[in-house]
């Protein structure tokens, strides 16, 4: 009978044994990933990298939460400033009133002045009067400074501000200027009997605040192909409510994203000002967490009803466009408010719309509901906000849930496939016409591609919008916009369009062409559509500044190779789908090291600082080679994680971590050792420093590659077959092109002689180096003896190693000689970069790294020789 | 007129595997492996659930890397050569999933491009199997969209696509109705006739009995026997050696 048959399991034991199953699944993935990397023997740094750039995400939003509570408090000056501006009146804060009565007193004291001078018109009674009006001029001038900041336009000169305020005081007295309110309490208890200002503005910041938690869910890492987890299916074979099945995943964005954790610190910051820091806090607790549980809730609901009820090719889109405004909802406020010049304007509308704005709302949320201020009241007003919210996500998760796990179609057949036939031009490159499909057809592609990189760049463009003022006008300025359009445009496309493999991924596996192969395809098709957009803006450029063509083409052939780089970066971040069908986190510490440094590029080209631009090249095209060296280790073993050896020893990785703590190391003794010595000692502490820091720093590195099972002799050594020279015949060549190679560099500076500008600037480095006559010694120590060993050690012994074992063609000689370059002084970029060639050369040529170490001592030998000539 | 010189018949083995190991941490999946396929013939590898039989064939695709010992398909190593292995090798896993945003028609283009083949030659060349799998309608409509059965013959036009000598096949007939069943095992005997080597795990005897020239039962990640199908028998129904063999050790 129906009837006897046990209910369905009650919804709290279904709560309870999801969530235990949940924590458990997180804590068997982390074990596993553990497992991994010991079996792996090799420590990795990803798990380190990987931590910090979770507190680095978490600092980053209670940043974002301190300072909107803070704009929020800030705003309440501005207000102020409208509210007293519009009644005509000229404000001044409550702590400089007394000005103003001091004021008032002395221009009695000149009207009694006057009396009496009209009395008795004696000498005395003059000077007393001149006095008077001295005394008066004086706390004018004082009144008149205490004014300027809230009260004079930045459009107003001081002296136009001046006599605005002398006027305002004669004609009216006390009764033209008003106190400035500008506590957010007083103009929120204001608004019971006024329309205020800060109403609407508050209001604005509060729907913000909130469609922020709701709508950024988990975060900006978006799953594309947003398929069902086919888990769901056991899920709901089980005697539960379906909706109850969910009801764990409600909180899944409160453990994934930082800005639900951090949400109480926006209200202590707003509330701390009205209660106290102490009961701020405890409201903010009571407030904070738990809007933080069912905003998280909200968000899920929505992403459950969107994953249940709307087809695959669909749900991207809309909650692409959800995340998406979660973020606009975070940086609008942010960006608006930070400004005066935009929050003013702001605050104008504002006042225009306060007197058909609901002020209680508002007002019940900060304050409470009438009299003063009152915890309690507040506390219980937000509780009325959470219980709704949390009412909502219940509902909607249920009704999401009633229908079963419907399959939604779109109904239509496939589209653009005329448009892109295996026949057409477009069409006939196999993994080009797939792209091009998934572009056309999956509509939350076409959100998140074009969508996200816009925001990014906007609000990169906003931020920077200093130095393009800068800028305004110049060829850079439009070249650069467009640069850094196009790197957002890569950095968001292309892990979007690997998610787009998903599940999908085992059908490449299959095809000859390999996994690397069609990746490296991507990144080309992914570049080449970047290009299409970034050339078009350089045309625009080209076509409003003709005589600057040829600048243009020579950015356009940076971005070229910038773009390239860029897009090998973006495509190597690619994981493999985990079988359930979620989807597998991409690892944020290769995404941390991808970022590094990509808008160099982009902001040198706007500043016009060309060293940096072509130091972001460089930049770029070593850490994308870098990570092509770790992916191509990877890839092999994508389905099989246990078999996946680490990079063999030294990798490009090793090296360019490397290189860079010695810098940094080589920065630090400096410092230390000429803070020491003083300023007169700089070139003893540089080669002090330089050669503590050379020799330490090539001592830790062999102690890492040693317990690596590299020894001094992988390093010393080329690999391969027997030495191609003997060794001193080698040394001599070495010693010869280091010879050639100085007289080059003199051929090269005399060059710069002829150039006016240069000249300037290198008959000041002569004169500065002549002030270091008495060191000269330490100089040549420095240059003879540490720098080449040290340089050669890292730049050819590891990183032209590495570079070569990854590309093995001229590419390699010639990004580790740009590489050694950049770590110069810009003016010595191409005698630098020679040498970097040469040596290189030498190393491979000779299979040894000594004759490259003689060639840059037998270099830097010469330079110094023929500068103390030249001297 | 002189003799036509005659073809020498290539007996060696098509696929070798000797002594693999395949392990997942601490567990040990698959333990000294030895067995040959011969060419040209329809083998089946029979296991019960959790036996390897996936981990051997994702092995042979080269999608994990043995522990030790060595895979080779007409003399090339399963891991180190796995991009040319796969001109060599029709693939149809156990559950195919494909790009939601394609439809049948496309994923079939893109896999020929893929393989370097003109497409519209390739699919074109496909017809009349695509007819008599009864798939004509669902070329153009989503792969998404498609049921499971469809989706496991998608994925054998995609195997049979660049006509390979070898197909490795896992659980092919799982979701397949009875019809669909039968023209599949016809296809298998046509296939091997113009001397295409099948391999096919399975868990169903009778489909072993009913097709295969050669069978290999593998228990527990060990190979216990291997050989033409009357070897394996030796005289008695395959179930019962079946059964007998799995329960002894």
């Amino acid at each position: 009978m129906a009837g006897d048959l046990p209910p369905p399991t009650p919804v709290w034991t279904v709560i309870r044994l999801l969530w235990t199953a949940s924590r458990r699944r997180a804590t068997g993935r982390a074990k596993r990933q553990k497992e991994i990397m010991g079996r792996r023997r090799q420590k990795s740094g990803s798990d380190g990298i990987a931590s910090l750039s979770w507190l680095i995400a978490l600092l980053l939003v209670c940043f974002v939460h301190i300072s909107l509570g803070w704009f929020a408090g800030n705003f309440a000056r501005t207000s102020a400033e409208i509210e007293v501006e519009r009644s005509g009146r000229i404000p001044l804060s409550s702590s400089e009133w007394h000005r103003l009565e001091e004021l008032t007193s002395r221009q009695g004291d000149v009207l009694l002045g006057r009396g009496e001078l009209a009395a008795r018109p004696k000498f005395e009674e003059k000077k007393r009067a001149r006095n008077a009006e001295k005394a008066r001029d004086e706390a004018m001038t004082r009144l008149v400074n205490a004014t300027e900041p809230a009260g004079r336009h930045p459009a107003v000169t001081a002296a136009e501000h001046r006599a605005a305020v002398e006027r305002q005081f004669f004609q009216h007295g006390e009764a033209g200027f008003a106190r400035l309110n500008d506590s957010l309490a007083g103009q929120l208890a204001n608004s019971r009997e006024h329309p205020m200002v800060i109403i609407p503005v508050l209001s604005f910041l509060l729907l913000c605040w909130v469609g922020m938690l709701i709508c950024q869910g988990e975060g900006l890492e978006l799953d594309v192909q947003r398929r069902r987890y086919p888990m769901w299916e056991w899920l709901l074979s089980h005697p539960v409510r379906p909706a109850h099945a969910f009801y764990v995943e409600l909180l899944t964005p409160l453990m994934a994203n930082p800005v639900y954790l951090a949400a109480p610190l926006f209200l202590w910051v707003l509330l701390g000002p009205v209660f106290g820091a102490g009961l701020g806090l405890l409201a903010a607790l009571l407030i904070g967490l738990p809007i933080a549980v069912v905003s998280s809730s909200v968000n899920k609901a929505i992403e459950t009803t969107a994953l249940l009820r709307i087809s695959v090719r669909s749900r991207g889109a809309l909650l692409g466009v959800v995340s998406w405004f979660g973020y606009v909802a975070m940086l609008l406020p942010l960006l608006i408010l930070q400004s005066d010049a935009i929050s003013r304007p702001l605050g104008q509308l504002g006042a225009w719309f306060a007197p058909w704005f609901p002020a209680w709302p508002v007002r019940t949320l900060v304050l409470g509901w009438a009299g003063p201020p009152n915890l309690a009241e507040v506390v219980a007003s937000w509780w009325v906000v959470i219980v709704g919210l949390g009412t909502l996500a219940l509902v909607v998760t249920h009704r999401a849930t009633a229908h079963g796990l419907q399959a939604p179609t779109d109904g239509t057949g496939p589209a653009g496939a005329s448009l892109l036939s295996v026949r057409s031009r477009l069409g006939a490159n196999p993994l080009r016409r797939k792209e091009l499909l998934w572009l056309l057809r999956d509509k939350g592609a076409v959100v998140q591609v074009f969508l996200v990189p816009l925001t990014i760049a906007a609000t990169q463009m906003f931020n920077f919008r200093g130095l393009y003022r800068m800028t305004s006008g110049s060829w850079t300025s439009l070249c650069g916009l467009g640069i850094i359009c196009g790197t957002y445009f890569l950095l968001v496309l292309g892990p979007r369009s690997l998610a787009s493999e998903g599940a999908a991924l085992w059908l490449s596996l299959t095809w000859p062409r390999g996994l690397e192969d069609l990746l490296k395809a991507k990144a080309r098709l992914w570049s080449r559509v970047a290009n299409f957009v970034v050339g078009g803006v350089l045309a625009v450029t080209c076509l409003l500044y003709p005589s600057e063509w040829w600048k243009i083409a020579l950015v356009g052939c940076g971005w070229l190779v910038f773009s390239s780089t860029l897009a090998l970066k973006a495509v190597s971040l690619v994981t493999a789908p985990s079988s359930s069908g979620e989807p597998e986190p991409p690892n944020r510490a290769a995404q941390w090291i991808a970022m590094i440094g990509t808008l160099a590029f982009g902001t040198g080209v706007v500043t016009g600082l060309w060293h940096i631009a072509i130091l972001g090249i460089v930049f770029s095209s070593l850490i994308a080679v870098a990570m092509w060296q770790g992916l191509r280790t990877r890839l092999p073993f994508l389905f099989d994680r246990w078999s996946e050896p680490p990079i063999p020893a030294p990798s490009l990785l090793h090296a360019t971590v490397g290189i860079a703590l010695q810098v940094e190391f080589i920065g630090v003794t400096v410092a230390i050792a000429s803070t020491v010595g003083g300023p007169s000692s700089l070139w003893l502490a540089r080669a002090v420093g330089y050669g503590l820091a050379g020799a330490v720093g090539c001592v830790i590195m062999h102690q890492f590659l040693s317990a690596r099972g590299v020894s001094l002799g992988d390093i010393v050594r080329w690999p391969g077959q027997t030495p191609r020279y003997n060794l001193p015949a080698s040394l001599a060549l070495g010693a010869v092109t280091g010879v050639a190679l100085a007289v080059l560099a003199a051929g090269y500076l005399a060059l710069l002689h002829l150039i006016p500008a240069m000249r300037e600037s290198l008959d000041e480095a002569t004169r500065i180096a002549a002030t270091y006559q008495g060191q000269q010694f330490w100089i040549f120590l420095l240059a003879v003896v540490f720098a080449p060993v040290a340089e050669e050690y890292f730049f050819r012994g590891l990183l032209f190693r590495a570079l070569d074992r990854e590309l093995g063609d001229w590419r390699a000689l010639v990004l580790s000689a740009a590489v050694f370059a950049i770590f110069h002084p810009p003016m010595a970029w191409v005698p630098v970069a020679c040498l970097g060639l040469c040596t290189a050369w030498l190393f491979r040529r000779t299979r040894h790294l000594l004759p490259s170490v003689i060639c840059h001592v037998s270099y830097n030998a010469m330079i110094l020789l023929t500068g103390k000539l030249g001297q | 007129m002189p003799l036509p010189e005659l073809i020498p018949v290539n007996t060696t083995p098509l696929v070798v595997i000797e002594n693999l190991h395949k392990s997942f941490g601490q567990k040990s999946v698959l333990k000294d492996i030895t067995w040959q396929i011969p060419r040209g013939q329809i083998s089946g590898l029979l296991g019960p659930n959790g036996a390897g039989k996936t981990t051997l064939f994702r092995l042979l695709m080269g999608l994990l890397k043995a522990d030790s010992g060595t895979l080779r398909v007409d003399g090339r190593d399963c891991f180190i050569d796995r991009v040319t292995v796969k001109r060599l090798v029709g693939f149809l896993p156990d559950e195919p999933v494909f790009y939601s945003y394609l439809s049948g028609q496309e994923i079939l283009e893109l896999s020929a491009g893929m393989h370097d083949l003109d497409p519209v030659a390739a699919v074109k060349r496909l017809y009349p199997l695509i007819g008599r799998l009864g798939m004509q309608e669902a070329m153009g409509q989503y792969a998404d969209d498609y049921s499971r059965g469809m989706k496991k013959k998608l994925g054998l036009l995609l195997a049979l696509l660049h006509q390979p000598p070898l197909l490795v096949l896992d659980e092919p007939t799982n979701g397949l109705d009875v019809e669909s069943t039968r023209m599949f095992f016809d296809l298998m005997r046509e296939l091997a006739k113009i001397g295409t080597t099948i391999v096919f795990s399975t868990h169903l005897m009778d489909q072993v009995e009913r097709l295969c020239t050669h069978a290999a039962i593998v228990h527990q990640g060990q190979l216990l026997t291997a050989g033409s199908l009357d070897e394996v028998r030796a005289g008695r129904a395959l179930e019962d050696v079946f059964v007998e063999l799995t329960s002894v050790r």
